[in-house]
Parts: C-alpha cells; sequence; structure tokens
C-alpha cells in the first residue's frame, strides 16, 4: 500500500474514532431524542442552581 | 444545572428549559416586564444568611457600613435580606458595595478579601462555617419572619398547554418537602443523593446545610401566599426593581399549589 494511502487511511480511521468517542461521552442524546418529540409529548426540562 | 440565575432566566425565557428554580424577585421582575412565566410554587423557606469573616471586625448589621458584600443578583431576596437588615441598623444601601456574584465564587471571595461578607443561599454558608473562614452574621429569619428565596417558575404556554405535566412536577415538590420535614433521617438520607448526583458537592456540606439546625432550610408552607408577594413587589418598587405594582395573579398561578395540598408525604424503602 503506498505511503499516502496508509496516512490518509489512519487519519481518517482517528477522525471517525475521535468523533464517535466525542458523540458518544458528550452528545445530549437525550436531550435531542426529547426534542425530536411532538411538543406536548416531550419531557420538560427543570432548571436547577445549586443553592437554596 | 446552572451556574447563575441570569443563565437559568436566558433559558427559560429561549425554552431551552421549560420549568426553573430562581429567585422570587427575579420572577416577579421578568413578568413585570412582560415575559410570559407564572410562579407555581416555592422551593423551601429561609435556607440563606449573612455570612462574615469567621475572625473579623463584623458583629452586626450596622458593622458593615462601609464594606463589600456579596449577593446573587440584584434582583435576589439576599439583596432585599440585606436591605432590611442595613435598614434595621440604621445604614442605607449606598454606605455599602453590594456586588453580584455567582453562588459559588461568594466562600472563596470571602477567603480572598475581595468581600467583607455575603448573603447568600445554601450551602455556601455551610461552605464557609465548615471551611473555618465564615461565620454566620445573622440567618434570614431574624430580619424577615417569613422569608422565601426560590420559587418554581413555569413556561406560561407550559401551563396552558400541559397543566397536568405541572401539576404532576408541583405534587412531587409537595411530597418531597413533606418528606424531609417528617425526619431529620430523610434529610441526611437527601443530603447524600442530592450532593452526589444533582450538586456535585460532597454530602457532608448539604448534611450541615439540612440538619445544622434542621431550620436552617424548611419545606413546608410552600404554597405561594399574596401577603408574601406583595412585601417583596413594594420592597422591588421602593428600590427601584420594577416600575409598576404588578398584581398577585399576574405573576402567579396558585391553581396547583392549591391542588397540591392534599399530597402526602413519599413512602421510600430502603432500597429506592
Amino acid at each position: 500500500m503506498r505511503p499516502s494511502r496508509r496516512v490518509f487511511l489512519g487519519a481518517t480511521g482517528w477522525l471517525a474514532s475521535i468523533s464517535s468517542l466525542h458523540l458518544w461521552l458528550n452528545f445530549d442524546w437525550e436531550g435531542y431524542r426529547n426534542k425530536q418529540m411532538p411538543k406536548d409529548r416531550r419531557k420538560l426540562i427543570v432548571g436547577y442552581i445549586p443553592v437554596t | 444545572m446552572f451556574q447563575g440565575f441570569p443563565e437559568i432566566k436566558e433559558a427559560l425565557i429561549s425554552d431551552a428549559i421549560q420549568v426553573g428554580f430562581m429567585v422570587a424577585p427575579m420572577a416577579v421582575a421578568l413578568r413585570s416586564q412582560g415575559v410570559p412565566i407564572k410562579i407555581v410554587y416555592l422551593g423551601h423557606r429561609y435556607g440563606s444568611a449573612m455570612v462574615v469573616r469567621k475572625d473579623g471586625p463584623v458583629r452586626t448589621a450596622g458593622d458593615l457600613r462601609g464594606r463589600v458584600i456579596g449577593i446573587p443578583s440584584r434582583f435576589s431576596d439576599e439583596r432585599l435580606l440585606a436591605h432590611k437588615a442595613l435598614a434595621r441598623h440604621g445604614v442605607s444601601e449606598d454606605q455599602v458595595k453590594l456586588v453580584e456574584m455567582p453562588p459559588a465564587d461568594v466562600a472563596g471571595g470571602l477567603e480572598a478579601g475581595a468581600l467583607d461578607a455575603f448573603v447568600m443561599g445554601e450551602p455556601y454558608p455551610a461552605q464557609s462555617e465548615m471551611a473555618g473562614i465564615g461565620r454566620i452574621l445573622f440567618y434570614a429569619r431574624e430580619y424577615w419572619p417569613d422569608y422565601m428565596s426560590c420559587v418554581v417558575v413555569a413556561r406560561q404556554d407550559v401551563i396552558d398547554r400541559r397543566p397536568d405535566a405541572v401539576q404532576v412536577l408541583v405534587d412531587g415538590l409537595a411530597r418531597s418537602g413533606l418528606w424531609l420535614e417528617e425526619d431529620l433521617s430523610h434529610r441526611e438520607r437527601a443530603a447524600d443523593f442530592v450532593g452526589r448526583q444533582y450538586f456535585h458537592k460532597p454530602p457532608a456540606l448539604l448534611r450541615w446545610s439540612l440538619t445544622n439546625p434542621p431550620e436552617r432550610i424548611e419545606y413546608r408552607r410552600l404554597s405561594p401566599r399574596k401577603p408574601d408577594f406583595d412585601m417583596v413587589r413594594d420592597l422591588m418598587f421602593e428600590l427601584g426593581l420594577i416600575d409598576h405594582k404588578i398584581e398577585f395573579d399576574e405573576y402567579v398561578d396558585v391553581r396547583f399549589a392549591e391542588r397540591a395540598e392534599f399530597q402526602t408525604s413519599w413512602r421510600l424503602d430502603d432500597k429506592s
């Protein structure tokens, strides 16, 4: 395999794995699914500050 | 979870959240400015205190003349509390410097000397006490017998379209309040899971706030009452925080609290 192709595949693989890890760790999937629901069926999102 | 009241205000306005806990004067001010929200319940009673440096010279609110006091927002009950306490000791607001700070920053501000005092909700007074830096100068109840701070605010469109969901939330809060007031062990249990899951703070800190003494924060009488809010509104008008005296039923919807009065405490087994 040519070195340039190897570099291309390595970089693409790295980008895909880092992006997947980021999506798994940092993307709010539950919030995203909630937003896809019709408005009258979404969970209410309640905001708070850790203080009385 | 948010770190400051301005952020939670913006999230509520933009519909990023549909319900929020915020300080009562901020909710009153938002409604008076035409933001379509309503207060539906209280979060608690008491739970705020004025804290000064443990070995510092301040012994009464009168000693705060010329000093720097941290508050969470100029639209906060803590600011109104400070005003009442200072006035009782003949000190006007222009004789002190009020500095708005996120709640999490006040203990550090006191330790660093940037603040001479702060008025804040728990667990930040407890945090200063436990760290050996701060001393409670007074609790809220000493100058404001029926003190309320955080209230539960819902967007008007949610109240209109999904009143059942709002009722479920208020019922749950009522039951949780009854549960917390039922037994001290319930407060200790709450300190553990709330500290870990929601506040991301050491449970020992919340345990201190909730039990030392138990009257430090109360979870009874959480239905919004007109006399309480009229007093807040009138003081806000006097301080120029609102430009007209908005009526109680313009910013409070008592229906949910009235129905929640029939609720009973949660019954949790040891596994839950």
